[in-house]
């Protein structure tokens, strides 16, 4: 078996990504995108955490289920928001958006 | 040796597929990377050992978030200004990775000690924590309904 340490590494590699693409990016859609990148992230290093682990805990099923659960339901979000917000703007610029409140 | 082969091709479409959701200028292109990168996700929870929740990542994740998001963004013409800022990009992501290595190889979780004790640890503190956990989702899922029913009440005192 591999070691831990490569696991938690493409984890941190992963979240380190999402992180910096969602300060960097300016397009709404792509922000939530890094967002759930972010999860992929940790869901694998909480994986590899379980795997070396001994415990027969039932939290780390309850864990994964949650952040599953949180990325689905931020998909559905974004989804609903394009659908609302098609045809109104123009593009989903963060800057513009911002503005919408005017 | 097989492990260590297919653990390096994952890394490769994995981080590829990450860096092309941010320079990508099809919103459709961006969201079939995501998917690949939750595949590549799938593929290393299969290396540990662990083929049930592999199997779920792909049914939910991929099957079923990533779908709806291509079949959302389908539509979508191309981005026409500059989304993402590369440079800004590779800075961000350098300093946070280098803050995050450090943290799990030389700080408090070095080498030696990635063993079954820090693993037992880690769930031992979520199981603690997990009634908090369960309060707050518990609370966010009552705000939901009673957010709906008040737009819902909005809406007929409009009409």
């Amino acid at each position: 078996m591999l070691p831990l340490f490569f696991f938690v590494a493409i984890g941190v590699v992963f979240v380190a990504l999402g992180l910096a693409g969602a300060v960097a990016s300016r397009h709404f859609i792509v922000v939530i995108l890094a967002v759930e990148v972010i999860f992929a992230g940790s869901i694998i290093a909480l994986s590899g955490y379980y795997a070396y682990s001994t415990g027969n805990s039932g939290d780390f099923f309850v864990t994964i289920l949650s952040i599953w659960a949180v990325a689905s339901a931020e998909a559905i979000a974004i989804i609903a928001f394009y659908i609302c917000m098609k045809g109104r703007v123009p593009d989903f610029d963060l800057k513009k958006l911002t503005r919408l409140r005017d | 040796m097989l492990n260590l082969i297919l653990f390096i091709v994952l890394v490769i479409v994995g981080v590829f597929s990450d860096i092309a959701i941010f320079i990508e200028k099809e919103l459709f292109k961006a969201a079939i990377a995501l998917a690949l990168s939750f595949l590549s996700a799938a593929g290393f929870m299969f290396l540990l050992g662990l083929p049930l929740i592999a199997l779920f990542q792909l049914l939910i994740l991929v099957g079923g978030l990533s779908t709806y998001l291509i079949v959302t963004v389908a539509s979508e013409r191309k981005v026409l200004f500059r989304h993402t800022n590369a440079p800004m990009l590779l800075a961000v992501f350098l300093i946070l990775g280098t803050i995050m290595v450090y943290a799990v190889s030389l700080g408090t979780i070095n080498s030696a000690s990635l063993s079954a004790n820090v693993a037992q640890e880690i769930a031992v503190s979520i199981s603690k924590e997990w009634a908090i956990m369960g309060a707050i989702v518990f609370m966010m899922f009552a705000v939901g309904i009673g957010s709906i029913l008040l737009v819902k009440r909005s809406i007929k005192l409009v009409v």
